[in-house]
């Protein structure tokens, strides 16, 4: 009898934890779909500027930015953007193991890297390996536009002033759910924007620039990288809360077959106890009825 | 028609306007304007201060409140980027002055180099404009 109650303990275990995975991945769609709507929300104000960008690319000379200088690559930056928070399939890891192929890729190349972490599983994963820079842990359940900010300003003065050489970024490109891609995308320096050949004359009109167009230059693109680290803190954001959800779907499902496969075992045990006992006392009458 | 601008308001939280106005009036950082259709190519930095456009002639004009940004003025379209926008409608301005109050409060209570800071400076500059506008309109 005791494995009877083993087994019944064990269901109800599975049950509980069933319970808290279906919390979880409640929780996960709701914050998911909250995360989505920011995404399309922001769209529109990319685009808007990578036009406004390329409108003034066209008609000012921006190849002698500094934010544009291309240096020989000595010393190289990695922004590596995972979550704060586990429990959400193999959405760190492959970030984490696209940023090691990365970093091992770039140290064969001579270069000096470092690591500048955001989110903590991250930071956990590299502290002890490899020069980590300016990390940022705990920023992922509710960030605004101020964090990307804030990351473009710590790192875009030192790059002006050639402390390094390239800025990386590595974060998971949202395709949907179930799926992110590990991406890795040169910020710094800022590929040349709006070359196109053929550009239509009729745009090339005189504008005026209230202040002058070199300033506005300069601001539009630390709004450029800004909006590119923005983007891709919103990606983690819909990312992690995706993965999660498939994550905890997934456990449910495993806890519910856990659960279907030791109740059959639950009743095939009480069955074989019940024909046990049954036995025994039919055993037990014969043995009266013959021995009376 | 022909007299329509093509106008989109845009924060990195949502699209706050696109449609047709007949004139937008923008706070510019080197002073206020106007732009109706056919206006001299324009791009502009914009400070806090109080932005407001006709969507038909002849009907009311809408305010709004926006923080620091750009436009970009073409021929026939003005594209606004900004970081915030508030609407002004129905003010209350106890309110708002209360809530500067406890801005500048907050404001005085950190260091000198906390990040908090500017955040709050922000804010009491969105403040100060929406107060502005509101007392104007009054």
């Amino acid at each position: 009898m005791a494995a009877l109650k083993d087994i019944k303990r064990k269901i109800s275990a599975v049950q509980k934890t069933r319970q808290i995975t279906k919390a979880m991945n409640m929780v996960a769609a709701a914050k998911f779909k909250s995360s989505q709507v920011r995404m399309e929300n922001f769209r529109p104000y990319a685009v808007k500027l990578m036009e406004v960008i390329n409108s003034l690319a066209l008609r000012v000379d921006m190849d002698t930015h500094p934010l544009l200088a291309v240096r020989e690559p000595k010393r190289a930056k990695v922004i590596c953007m995972t979550s704060d928070r586990g429990l959400c399939g193999a959405f760190n890891s492959g970030i984490i193991k696209a940023t090691e192929k990365f970093l091992i890729a770039e140290k064969a190349k001579n270069k000096e890297v470092a690591l500048i972490p955001v989110g903590r599983k991250g930071r956990d994963f590299f502290r002890k390996k490899v020069t980590v820079e300016r990390e940022r842990v705990d920023v992922m359940s509710k960030f605004t536009m101020d964090l990307a900010v804030k990351i473009g300003e710590d790192f875009v003065p030192q790059f002006i002033n050639a402390e390094y050489d390239e800025l990386y970024i590595i974060y998971n490109e949202f395709r949907n759910v179930s799926q992110q891609k590990p991406t890795v995308v040169r910020l710094l320096p800022l590929p040349s924007i709006g070359k196109e050949e053929d550009v239509d004359s009729s745009q090339k009109v005189e504008y005026i620039y209230e202040p002058s167009e070199e300033v506005l230059l300069d601001t539009f693109l630390r709004m450029y990288i800004n909006v590119i680290i923005y983007r891709a803190l919103l990606e983690t954001n819909a990312g992690e809360n995706g993965a999660r959800m498939a994550a905890m779907d997934n456990a449910t499902k495993n806890c519910e077959d856990l659960i279907s496969s030791m109740t059959l075992k639950f009743n095939k045990v009480r069955q074989s106890a019940i024909t046990a006992e049954l036995m025994d006392i039919v055993g037990g009458t014969e043995a009266l009825s013959k021995s009376g | 028609m022909s007299e329509m601008l093509q106008l989109e308001v845009i924060t990195p939280d949502r699209q706050v306007f696109s449609g047709e106005v007949t004139d937008v009036l923008l706070p510019g950082i080197e002073g206020e304007f106007g732009v109706l259709k056919g206006h001299t190519p324009f791009l502009s930095g914009l400070d806090y201060g109080l932005m407001s456009y006709t969507k038909a002639e002849g009907s009311k004009k809408e305010f709004f409140v926006i923080g620091q940004g750009y436009a970009e003025v073409t021929g026939s379209r003005v594209i606004v980027i900004i970081e915030t926008v508030l609407p002004v409608e129905n003010v209350d301005v106890a309110n708002v002055q209360k809530d500067r109050d406890s801005q500048q409060q907050k404001l005085a209570k950190i260091q000198q180099d906390d990040p908090e800071g500017e955040k709050i400076k922000k804010e009491i500059k969105m403040l100060d404009a929406l107060l502005k506008a509101a007392n104007r309109q009054q």
